[in-house]
This record gives structure tokens, C-alpha cells and sequence, in this order.
């Protein structure tokens, strides 16, 4: 460990505060910050690792999974060692990121996602970034981040597309804008039907990271309220910008927390 | 013709209006959907370039709120002065 990084705090982050718009003060504000990753797979994992050599002062990461073979496609944190060691993904993580940086409080929680429990989980975060696989998760963090005035990054991959944009709540369109209509099981293709890149979740992770960055920064004339969408196979960017739904939005609108409040529901953080 | 448009994102070129009007005599689905391509130079592509057809993983698209039954032949679905297409864009379940 290099203890110079230990006596001068911020040194370690000199390359970044080279950063126009970031500086010494970008750091301070980063470094007093908090930030909740719901889900530590493909996504969360990418997220969780930028966040924390970013310095972000504290970071809980949420997900209930253990560890297995093919997650290490594309989970950038894990490695055999933690599939033979039986950990489970939010511990595995924390531990790999607090030997990437020990300034930074890494609290792994290991638990699904639920009406239940969310509201104290996101509770002290000044982000919420998404690392789910499901449109119910993403429906209920929406919710509670709605509710709770708390922005929010949305990200998604599959296949060799992603994702991404960030949400302020009632300063953006907010994920019930996007996707009126909740989706049935099974109607979406996922991983698990038509495969994902991992080159499509770092870099559709990455942009999501850089989102949240901007935010933290309060850099208000560069933020962007734009869905990113990137598809790596294709070479292609395209910049969305989204509306709010036309109809008035039951959530942002109305004020209506269908997901948060079907407390008897329990959804997969993964 | 005009076709009324509704989007749940700004399409580039369509800033602000909810038609667009199109002077070919026969109008399908595909039609619009490649003028709407065309305005936003580009930038918006509804039609998959490979398959040729409509990028059904990308855009849910109807007609008058009928749902395209069967996908080959929905792009090619005449329309009339006055019919309303909805383009949502997808988002992406994976994570």
C-alpha cells in the first residue's frame, strides 16, 4: 500500500482533478458523497469499481447472489477465488474495492431488494444507480427515488446495446415517463435469452458512472438529461431525449407509488 | 397525407410538432417511419439497416393503438390521412 496515498488524501486522485470542472473541489464534494448500487452483477460491478477509484466518500452495494461461473464473463470484480470461497457478491465486491481503496467506506448489503426495506437502504445515498436485471426493481426504485427526491441512474445491457440515463425527479422525465406500460415476465429479452457483451456493459456502464459524476458535481449546464444509448458491435451512439409521458405520469405527477407500495412483493437485486 | 406523430422522445427534425405530411400517393408504415429517419438525418433509424424491416427490439411501434401481429407484414400496413403512429422507444431489461 502506498502510505503517501494514506497521508495526502487526495493525491491518488491528482489525473482526475486535472479534470476541467472537477478540480480539488470536485474531489472534496466526491469524496463527501454517497452512493447506493442496486445490483452487483454485470452492471453493478462496473459501476461499484469506477465509483470507488473515483474516491466516492461511501458506497452500499445491494444484491443477494452468490458468486458463480459464468458471472466472471463480465463481472469485473469477481474471480475463481470467490466462487471457491462461496462468498456472496456484495461481500466479494466490498472486499476486492477495499484493496482498490481503502479511503472509501464500502458497505455490502447482502439482501434482495424489496417495498420493505428499499426506503432505508437508498435512505442516506445522494445517488441510487441501477445495477438490476428486472423492469420490477427498476419500477420500484423509481418510486422510492421519486418519493424521495434522491436522482437516479437507469442502465440497461443486452446483447451488445445498452443504456443509460439520468433521472431527477421532477426535474426529468422519470422511468414510469419512459415505460408506461410494465412490461410481462418473460416479454423482454434478457441475458439470459439472447446473451450480453461485456463490452457492451463496461462501456454502457462507464457512461452511466460518468452520469452520476456529472450529478454529484453539480455541473447543472453539462447535465444531461438524455437517454444514452450505445450498441459496440455497431459502432453506434444515439442521444434520446425522452419526454414525460403525455397522459400525466402516475409517479411523478400523481404522485402514485403502485411498486413501493405492494409491500408483499419481493424483487431480485442482481 | 398527414400522419400524426407520437413519440415518447423527441424525434430530430419533428421538434414540436406532432404530424408530418407526405405527398406519395401509396403510404405504408415503412414509408413514415423512413421519413421520420430521414428529417433526423439519420440519427433516428427505425428501420433495422440490416434486416431491412422494423427494429422491434428497439421501438414498439403501433398504428391507431393496433399492435403489429404479424411483423413481417406490419411495416408494409397501408395508412390514411389521420391515422396516428405511436413510436415508444425500449428500454433494456439486462443488467
Amino acid at each position: 500500500m502506498n502510505e503517501d496515498n494514506h497521508i495526502d488524501g487526495l493525491s491518488r486522485y491528482a489525473k482526475q482533478m486535472l479534470l476541467k470542472g472537477f478540480g480539488k473541489a470536485g474531489q472534496e464534494r466526491l469524496v463527501s458523497s454517497h452512493v447506493a448500487v442496486i445490483g452487483c452483477g454485470g452492471l453493478g460491478t462496473v459501476i461499484s469499481n469506477h465509483f470507488v477509484r473515483a474516491g466516492i466518500g461511501c458506497i452500499t452495494i445491494v444484491d443477494r447472489d452468490y458468486i458463480e461461473l459464468d458471472n466472471l464473463q463480465r463481472q469485473m470484480l469477481f474471480d475463481e477465488d470467490d466462487i471457491s470461497g462461496g462468498l456472496p457478491k456484495a461481500i466479494a465486491a466490498a472486499r476486492k474495492l477495499g484493496r482498490v481503496n481503502s479511503q472509501v467506506t464500502v458497505i455490502p448489503v447482502v439482501t434482495d431488494i424489496n417495498p420493505r426495506n428499499i426506503e432505508e437502504v437508498i435512505g442516506n445515498a445522494d445517488l441510487v444507480m441501477d445495477g438490476t436485471d428486472n423492469f420490477e426493481t427498476r419500477y420500484l426504485i423509481n418510486d422510492a427515488c421519486v418519493k424521495h427526491h434522491i436522482p437516479w441512474v437507469y442502465t440497461g445491457v443486452i446483447s451488445s446495446r445498452g443504456m443509460t440515463m439520468l433521472i431527477v425527479p421532477h426535474h426529468t422525465p422519470c422511468f414510469r415517463c419512459l415505460m408506461d406500460k410494465r412490461p410481462g415476465p418473460g416479454s423482454m429479452p434478457t441475458s439470459d435469452t439472447v446473451g450480453v457483451l461485456s463490452t457492451a456493459v463496461d462501456a454502457i456502464g462507464s457512461f452511466a458512472v460518468t452520469e452520476g459524476l456529472k450529478w454529484i458535481l453539480r455541473r447543472d449546464n453539462e447535465m444531461q438529461s438524455y437517454l444514452v444509448s450505445v450498441d459496440v458491435w455497431r459502432s453506434e451512439l444515439t442521444k434520446f431525449e425522452m419526454k414525460k409521458a403525455s397522459r400525466g405520469c402516475p409517479v411523478c405527477d400523481e404522485g402514485i407509488y403502485d411498486s413501493l407500495d405492494a409491500r408483499e412483493e419481493t424483487y431480485s437485486a442482481r | 397525407m398527414k400522419v400524426l406523430i407520437d413519440a415518447n422522445f423527441v424525434i430530430p427534425g419533428l421538434e414540436g410538432k406532432n404530424e408530418i405530411e407526405i405527398s406519395s400517393a401509396e403510404v405504408t408504415l415503412k414509408t413514415v417511419l423512413e421519413e421520420l429517419s430521414s428529417m433526423s438525418s439519420r440519427r433516428m433509424n427505425f428501420i433495422d439497416r440490416w434486416t431491412r424491416e422494423i427494429d422491434y427490439l428497439s421501438y414498439h411501434i403501433t398504428v391507431n393503438e393496433e399492435s403489429p401481429s404479424a411483423l413481417e407484414a406490419f411495416s408494409d400496413r397501408p395508412l390514411k390521412d389521420g391515422d396516428r403512429v405511436t413510436i415508444r422507444l425500449l428500454g433494456l431489461c439486462g443488467g
